[in-house]
């Protein structure tokens, strides 16, 4: 799920530096930014964008852990966050914490910052499905060659080793070793001497990976890269409405249209036609990638023009 | 024109005290196919590595003698205008692979190389049209199988137009289709593109034919060097187990020009009028060496058995369809089949690593379906592909001892007679990771049966083991026989088949289609017959092993006589 996979998507037609600069202006925006109707902006966009590239299926399989962590933190912030004025619930005192006070301020807090999350997340998600790790690995090479191979061996490495870690715990099972049962403690010691074969193993291998690599030049000079990207329309407008999107962002710091306080009671959500405007602008350029991702899929004619 | 010239070449990997490689010399001509073999362990592989410039570039050590190359040490060739002229494959593609997309993959060279972009993208693309691989360029390395990662490896060494293939036991790891087909790309290369190739391999019945040379190595030394005919004419005990069945039929008959294929050996014999002779031997004698227990004819109850058994992965399409085996005390059964037709499947269920969906097991009449493998440890030991998932200990006597701690035992003595018995005694204080592929795999063997468990399950014990080891695992499974225990082996090795196995089991596409004793089920089979058994096709379709076959030979001579 995790692997990429080369499909028919309009964010992979792209070079991965358009793709990484749409997603980078989604992440710095939701990090940047506090205003929840400007996070929910961000959201939606990343959201469509990921749904017109067909990516809702692992979206769907993967969210489903994700959203159990953000509700543990959405649950503890709410019930710790005591800043807020308008108080739902009451509760009695709890030793550690204290009196349990349940604000609406403190619940919309928590509901906000989920988006927060889920939207890097999905954002995430997006990048896995769109960027191939051998251009990623062939254009960062250009800039720094070494750390680049380690970010290739890495990605490559992960699910190697839980191909391994399956393997070896097989193996132990078959000579005998209970992972099921006992106590906890039990069962970790248990689990230890898969590390080692692990380790072991991963050793050896990278070992001969590098022996390969030596072989066939790596390092040896100064490099070239296979990949030619024939700069097509598409790039130009995905490049462009993130530019112009995070200019609306930098804009909207600066001028606190897209700052929100929601302590001690929660701001007035628009204050100006200027404010709306902006929000409206963001989150219509943002959503122009998902557009014409979604067009390049329906129709031939879209697809060989952008 | 001169190529290669190694002078007295002595090489020490770092911190050992005996040299890998001794005093060698050697000549490499321009165009030549040379098979490198000998023993594990002789130095073949240091060889390569020495000829390439890895050693001592990579590995460190320290290195006497000279290797000239094209005239000048390879001490004063840079790294990257050796690597355009030296390419080189080895054992595992798994650990040669290092992009995602098989495109990206052949091209990762020639990007190390600097090539232009425009002669870069003409030389992938010609890469993959010549080892076929255009349909797959986009695929994810992992999705592919282990015969085209390994085709991948090599275009990726092609497509930067190396003068020189150094090929390091490439096949060792594939079935053996992929691995003929591998071997075709190389001879290919070497007699329409004149590329010099020098192959270390163990499995010699294939590349035999195809060198020039064999080179021969023990101890860190080259003990023969000559054209394989030669070789084989030489009736060197010695030498005789590197070279094809055929050849080791023929090569004791003392001959000056001993037949190294079948086509050779059937000619050898119509010359000689042996064949004639041979149909009238078949009337007097139908089964002259038959000494086999015939599975179905046994009157004891199964100790392993079972009964309509059907798997699936993913719970839908099976991969084991109607399974129905019986396996007997004492009996050594060997399981062949294509890749993906379910081998090691079955051996996995057998284990109760995977739960059939459909059928039952039966361990002396006890049902053990879906029973956990921890708790079937003490009477099934299985012994998977990868020796090295059994290796983990700072010693080979620790690493045997754990088998017996997990039950909450120790028994020194019990382990001092596995060791002796898998004859890997002198390595007990030893790391079990520093053996050879052969150490390796006898210590893991023994980790596995040091529980004594009745049945041995192996699944693939031959992959990279050399001819001699080989020998000495085939009477190591005789022994345990003798001693009782129940035998099962998957293996793609018909020759080793034929000489260790009883009852042969052919699966096809998750179904058992043959089932019988070894001759009734090999002889006369298209696809799985030995080797040997080719040569004497339509003259006795008993014999099956070089011994059978060098016994049939002596008897046909006689009678001529």
């Amino acid at each position: 799920m995790l692997i990429y996979q080369r499909r028919d998507i309009f964010f992979q037609a792209l070079h991965p530096a358009t793709t990484l600069a749409y997603l980078a202006v989604v992440v710095a925006g939701s990090v940047l930014l506090t205003h929840p109707l400007y996070l929910l902006a961000l959201f939606l966009s990343v959201f469509a964008a990921l749904a017109a590239s067909g990516g809702m299926e692992d979206w769907r399989k993967s969210v489903r852990l994700f959203l159990t962590f953000m509700a543990v933190i959405m649950v503890l912030n709410t019930l710790i966050n005591q800043t807020g004025s308008t108080v739902l619930f009451r509760g009695p005192l709890f030793a550690p914490l204290g009196r349990v006070v349940i604000t609406l301020e403190a619940i919309i807090y928590a509901l906000v910052m989920g988006i927060r999350l889920l939207t890097v997340f999905t954002a995430f998600m997006l990048f896995n499905q769109a960027v191939n790790p051998d251009r990623l690995l062939a254009m960062f090479a250009l800039l720094f060659p070494r750390s680049a191979l380690l970010v290739a061996l890495a990605t490559k490495t992960v699910p190697y080793l839980l191909q391994k870690m399956q393997s070896a715990a097989e193996i132990a099972q078959c000579r005998g070793v209970n992972f099921h049962t006992g106590s906890r403690l039990v069962r970790v010691r248990n689990r230890l001497p898969l590390i080692r074969v692990l380790f072991m193993s991963a050793l050896e291998d990278s070992f001969n990976i590098g022996e390969s690599i030596q072989a066939r030049a790596y390092g040896s000079g100064p490099r070239t890269s296979y990949f030619r990207h024939r700069w097509r329309p598409g790039d130009f407008v995905v490049l462009i409405a993130a530019l112009a999107a995070l200019l609306l962002i930098v804009l909207s710091l600066l001028w606190g249209w897209g700052m929100f306080s929601y302590y001690p009671r929660l701001d007035q959500l628009i204050v100006s036609p200027q404010q709306a405007a902006s929000l409206l602008g963001m989150g219509a350029l943002l959503m122009i990638p998902a557009l014409v991702a979604w067009g390049w899929s329906k129709w031939n004619f879209m697809r060989w023009k952008i | 024109m001169e190529l290669y010239a190694v002078e007295n070449l002595t090489y020490y990997y770092p911190d050992k005290d005996t040299p890998a490689l001794c005093g060698i010399d050697l000549q490499i001509d321009e165009g030549e196919f040379i098979l490198l073999a000998g023993p594990s362990g002789c130095g073949k592989s240091s060889l390569l590595r020495a000829l390439a410039g890895l050693i001592p570039d990579y590995y460190g050590g320290a290195v006497g003698g000279t290797i000239r190359y094209r005239g000048r040490s390879l001490a004063d060739w840079d790294r990257r205008s050796l690597a355009r002229e030296v390419g080189l494959v080895f054992q595992d593609p798994e650990q040669q692979l290092l992009m995602t997309s098989v495109e990206q993959e052949i091209a990762f060279g020639l990007e190390n190389l600097g090539i232009a972009p425009p002669e870069m993208r003409r030389r992938v693309a010609e890469s993959l049209s010549l080892f076929n691989l255009t349909e797959l360029k986009g695929r994810s390395t992992f999705t592919l199988s282990g015969g085209q990662k390994q085709k991948a490896v090599l275009a990726a060494v092609l497509a930067m137009h190396p003068r020189v293939l150094l090929l390091d036991e490439p096949t060792s790891q594939l079935d053996p289709v992929a691995a003929q087909e591998l071997l075709n790309y190389v001879q290919r290369l070497n007699h329409e593109w004149g590329l010099t190739v020098i192959l270390v391999e163990q499995r010699t019945d294939r590349c035999f034919p195809l060198a020039d040379r064999i080179v021969m190595m023990e101890g860190g030394k080259t003990v023969y060097q000559g054209p394989p005919r030669e070789m084989a004419s030489l009736r060197e005990e010695r030498y005789v187990c590197f070279m094809p069945p055929v050849a080791q039929v023929f090569s004791r008959l003392g001959l000056k020009n001993v037949p190294l294929t079948v086509k050779e050996g059937r000619r050898f014999l119509q010359e000689n009028r042996l064949n004639s002779a041979a149909g009238a031997a078949k009337e007097a004698a139908p089964a002259a060496s038959a000494s086999c227990s015939v599975p179905k004819a046994t009157p004891l109850n199964p100790l392993l058995k079972l009964e309509n058994m059907e798997f699936a992965y993913d719970g839908r399409n099976p991969c084991l369809k109607g399974i129905n085996l019986s396996f007997y005390t004492g009996q050594i059964t060997a399981i062949l089949g294509e890749n993906g037709a379910g081998k090691t499947t079955l051996l996995k269920t057998i284990v109760g690593l995977l739960k059939p969906q459909r059928g039952k097991i039966f361990l002396h009449g006890r049902d053990i379906t879906g029973v956990q493998p921890e708790k079937l440890a003490d009477s099934i030991g299985y012994l998977s592909q990868n020796p090295n998932d059994y290796l983990f200990h700072d010693t080979v006597r620790e690493e045997l001892a754990y088998g017996l701690k997990i039950g909450g035992r120790s028994d020194p003595e019990r382990l001092a007679k596995m060791m002796r018995l898998l004859e890997i005694e002198h390595l007990s204080e030893t790391h079990p990771r520093d053996g050879a592929s052969g150490e390796r795999q006898r210590i893991a063997l023994g980790t596995v049966m040091v529980t004594e468990p009745l049945i041995l399950l192996l699944d693939e014990p031959t992959r990279g083991l050399d001819p001699l080891m080989k020998l000495r695992l085939t009477g190591l499974l005789r022994t345990l026989q003798t001693e009782g225990k129940t035998i099962v082996v998957v293996t793609h090795d018909v020759e080793f088949a034929a000489n260790v196995a009883e009852r042969v089991v052919i699966l096809y596409d998750g179904a058992v289609v043959a089932d019988g004793d070894r001759k009734t089920v090999l002889a006369h089979s298209l696809y799985y017959a030995p080797q040997v058994n080719r040569l004497f096709r339509g003259l006795d379709g008993g014999v099956l092993t070089v011994e059978e076959a060098s016994s049939k030979l002596q008897i046909l001579q006689r009678e001529v006589d």
